[in-house]
């Protein structure tokens, strides 16, 4: 049988479902390559969405004990099409955690205010835990001094279009925690593996909503001076102190 | 519209006559159109496809000649007539594909490649795609005719973190 040149083996996979393509990367080790490649990663990511359409409902118990893929049209739900992935937690023994209500590209984040953030692909398995942010030091000391009264930030997860980097981003009010300025900032990012402090919103933050991600974009409900108004956290002015 | 044919030759010297309009589906055929050197009375060289595979690809360009240039004309067709002409094409391609051994498709495939027609490309693609999805590396290295150039202990390795995967 005549054999296809690599490029063109290439847009071959970019058809295949994931699970197929980790089992292949034992194939050859330019298949592997290949697979773990940023370039491939983002076409068949884009062909999996266009293709897929609606992406599947992950479902997690408090304490990472059951982790269930769930498709998205309920009308195909059968238990056949239920996926229970491993669980987590023996990464570490978390109370409970909450869901970023954000996610992208089948990225979902995880955090708990005095554990590591975990940043994970339910269909991959990729996990990663990042370092404690300041706002969750803080939160530890302070859980120490006195019962916390006041209501818990909520983090933020988006994908910085610019810069092609996903980004767990904490904004929260300063006063509660003894800073500066009206808010505080700070920014997850994967090549340092750090949280960065950058300027933030000037009007108080209304911890209740969850911020919302949309095309590029995190946005948070905040104390206007007149009305309400939706402050808009660009990560264009975010890359900037990257 | 007229309908200018021109002419096409396999690899092993048989001719085909096409329409114009489905010969530029071809992105090379359309650009040796537009830069005019193709000749009316002689037929177009092409040494990498032969004439069994260039019959499959010019019955494709036949069936799909309307979708482009019926843009404007559709325009004002309902949804319900969209989508029933969408799902004749569909059946016809799922119909065209279902036939064909995977040698034929890896063949389909290098023509589509060489003349660059992106819609069959990825029609083959994705066939060829769901027709490997379920098989093992093994199945998949004699398919492709690939080495397997790790060693035992580096494929165990491998194997061992994706688990999940070979479930």
């Amino acid at each position: 049988m005549e054999s296809l040149p690599h490029d063109i083996v290439e847009r071959i996979l970019e058809f295949v479902p994931v699970k197929s393509l980790v089992r292949f990367k034992s194939v050859s080790k330019q298949w592997k390559s290949t697979m773990e490649s940023q370039y491939f990663q983002t076409k068949q990511l884009t062909f999996g969405v266009r293709s897929v359409g609606e992406l599947d409902v992950l479902l997690v118990s408090k304490e990472l004990k059951t982790m269930v893929l769930m498709p998205h049209d309920h009308h195909h739900i059968a238990a056949s099409a239920l996926r229970t992935l491993d669980s987590l937690s023996s990464l570490s023994s978390p109370p409970y955690y909450l869901v970023c209500q954000t996610s992208c590209d089948g990225l979902v984040c995880l955090n708990a205010y005095l554990h590591l953030t975990i940043v994970f692909n339910p269909t991959t398995r990729w996990h990663r835990s990042l370092p404690l942010s300041r706002l969750q030091q803080l939160t530890f000391e302070k859980r120490i001094r006195e019962s916390y009264r006041y209501s818990l930030p909520k983090l933020g997860f988006g994908k910085d279009k610019i810069n092609d980097t996903y980004k767990p981003v904490w904004l929260y009010n300063s006063y509660e925690f003894g800073l500066e300025n009206a808010t505080t900032c700070e920014v997850f990012d994967f090549s340092t593996n750090s949280w960065r402090y950058i300027t933030s919103s000037p009007y108080r933050v209304i911890a209740c909503p969850h911020p919302l991600y949309l095309d590029g974009m995190l946005y948070w409900l905040t104390e206007g001076e007149e009305t309400k108004v939706v402050s808009r956290s660009s990560y264009r002015n975010f890359s900037s102190y990257l | 519209m007229s309908s200018n044919m021109i002419m096409l030759k396999s690899s092993d010297g048989a001719s085909f006559e096409i329409e114009e309009a489905a010969a530029r589906k071809s992105k090379i055929i359309a650009n040796m159109i537009e830069v005019e050197c193709v000749d009316e009375d002689k037929a177009i060289p092409l040494q990498n496809v032969t004439g069994n595979i260039l019959a499959l690809v010019i019955e494709y360009c036949n069936k799909h000649i309307v979708d482009d240039d019926d843009d404007v004309a559709t325009e004002e067709a309902s949804e319900e007539e969209e989508e029933a002409k969408k799902k004749k094409v569909d059946d016809w391609e799922a119909e065209f594909m279902n036939s064909m051994s995977l040698e034929t498709m890896f063949e389909l495939l290098l023509a589509a490649n060489y003349l660059n027609i992106k819609s069959l490309i990825d029609l083959v693609c994705q066939t060829i795609a769901n027709n490997i999805k379920d098989k093992t590396p093994e199945e998949v290295r004699k398919i492709f005719s690939i080495e397997n150039d790790f060693t035992p202990e580096e494929e165990e390795e491998i194997r061992k973190e994706n688990a999940w995967a070979f479930g």
